[in-house]
């Protein structure tokens, strides 16, 4: 029931995502066909950008959508649990957010080869940036890319919780939006300070073991990630399960 | 207190322990109030099989409230509901097929996408009826739920709730925005699932209409029951009919 919760969502967003990608792309052709390389740098990357700022605003109002138009019992009429509607929530966002990750590499790519055949001052400046990439430690980037991931789905459930609350808690309270905003604000903010507490705690134990500060980058990251990670994973899961219980058990639609 | 199928312990409404299966569904002491305003007050209310029940009162009276509370898009302030013997959880969602007032189907699918949702969601739903009806009623399923008229709309809803093979059916103004001969249509198929003894909760403005569906009238004034009996033994009663039994009963508060 969740993958067809997921595929229903996706079913439901594809026409707008599509709508998005396609002028996205269009103004993209425009942009270099009218100025030419010119603003490359506005071209290869301001565009592409505008892709992960649509889905953050899709991330802020899909669910609110779901939970306060006229056309929310749909969903939660069905006969799922409210942790499943949730999960499926976010998971239809994380699929959605790889999708479009792919899809501002396939627009960047072509603009990037394409600036630097053109314009000789930007010439090097890709084989420099790939250079560069080169000599970093992989790991660098892959510890990166799974915090920013984490990130992503901490603040999504933030977003989550507020708007939950709003249809639980405050439903019937005036100015439960402007609420709902200030307790995202304050989730995000608690979310934030637990996460450095809790990191300079794990490092302040780590660094009294010999082994830790001898230890190369990779091991490092691996004995102190790892269990940061591990705490995000258990952090998001308590969103998701606060969220499923206030739709299972106080929702007012 | 009048609940004759659950037991009480220190005023509180203990879970139904017998076995009656022509109970479909059991209010005891069910209020629901919004934040200083009551919606429902005191409801005791017992559902059985194979009934057909009409809620009857002006606007704000707490019909919709009571449905939405059955559905399980609401949870009670007070008091104790049951579905088939068991508390109001996602589980009793596949056993309530409820219909509310507003055109809850998304605007963004196809007619055919809403069909096909209604399948994957709920395991009674009859998806070759439905495809069938809707043709019948000249509903093309390639266009989509927000290009339908309105009265297009509510029929769709009310032909999606109807496919479900549920024990409960809950309609809340189903009636509302249809022409003439599709309110003929609606009436018919009420009738058929009174044959078919499933249990109905209607609830419509036009009190003449339902008279013909309905076995047992509620009529609720500002969230109580005010006045609850057999159609026909109130009106033996009373020696009125239902549109006069309603205004007498409004009238006077």
């Amino acid at each position: 029931m969740l993958l067809k919760l997921i595929k229903h969502d996706m079913i439901r967003r594809a026409p707008l995502y599509g709508a998005a990608i396609f002028t996205i792309i269009v103004l993209n052709i425009i942009t270099i066909s009218i100025w030419g390389v010119s603003p490359s740098i506005v071209v290869v990357s301001a565009l592409p950008i505008s892709i992960p700022v649509f889905f953050m605003f899709e991330v802020c109002t899909a669910y609110s959508r779901e939970l306060t138009y006229k056309n929310r019992y749909m969903l939660f009429m069905t006969p799922n649990s409210g942790y499943k509607i949730i999960l499926a929530k976010l998971l239809s966002l994380i699929i959605i957010g790889f999708f479009l990750v792919g899809v501002y590499g396939l627009i960047f790519l072509p603009n990037a080869i394409y600036i630097s055949k053109q314009v000789g001052p930007y010439a090097s400046m890709f084989p420099d940036v790939f250079k560069w990439f080169k000599q970093q430690d992989p790991m660098q980037f892959i510890s990166l890319a799974i915090h920013a991931f984490s990130g992503i789905i901490g603040f999504i459930l933030c977003i989550f919780t507020a708007q939950t609350l709003q249809t639980t808690f405050l439903s019937r309270i005036r100015f439960s939006k402007l609420i709902a905003l200030g307790i995202f604000l304050t989730l995000l903010y608690i979310a934030g300070y637990c996460f450095g507490a809790i990191s300079l705690f794990v490092q302040d134990i780590l660094l009294n073991y010999e082994f830790y500060r001898q230890s190369s980058f990779i091991q490092r990251e691996a004995l102190w990630g790892i269990p940061m990670i591990i705490i995000e994973a258990l952090g998001s899961a308590c969103l998701v399960g606060f969220n499923g219980y206030l739709l299972e058990h106080k929702i007012n639609l | 207190m009048n609940c004759p199928n659950y037991p009480l312990k220190n005023n509180k409404c203990l879970p139904m322990t017998n076995n009656d299966t022509s109970i479909i569904a059991n209010l005891c002491n069910v209020s629901k109030a919004y934040y200083g305003k009551t919606a429902l007050r005191n409801i005791d209310l017992t559902l059985t099989q194979g009934q057909s029940y009409g809620l009857l009162g002006p606007n704000g009276s707490g019909k919709t409230t009571l449905m939405k509370l059955i559905a399980g898009l609401h949870r009670q302030t007070a008091g104790t509901i049951t579905v088939m013997g068991k508390p109001i959880t996602w589980r009793t969602k596949s056993v309530v097929a409820y219909m509310p007032t507003e055109n809850f189907i998304y605007d963004d699918f196809s007619v055919e996408s809403t069909i096909r949702f209604f399948a994957d969601m709920y395991r009674n739903f009859d998806r070759q009826r439905a495809t069938e009806i809707l043709l019948k009623h000249d509903i093309a399923l390639k266009v989509k739920v927000g290009k339908l008229s309105s009265g297009m709309s509510a029929k769709l809803k009310f032909i999606v709730t109807l496919c479900r093979d549920a024990e409960l059916y809950m309609f809340d103004e189903p009636l509302n925005g249809i022409d003439l001969l599709a309110r003929d249509f609606v009436i018919e198929e009420l009738q058929q699932l009174r044959t078919k003894q499933k249990t109905l909760v209607i609830s419509s403005h036009l009190v003449n209409e339902m008279e013909q569906v309905i076995d047992t009238a509620i009529f609720l004034r500002n969230g109580d029951i005010a006045r609850q009996g057999n159609k026909d033994e109130l009106a033996m009663q009373t020696g009125k009919d239902m549109t006069e039994l309603y205004r007498e009963v409004f009238n006077a508060s």
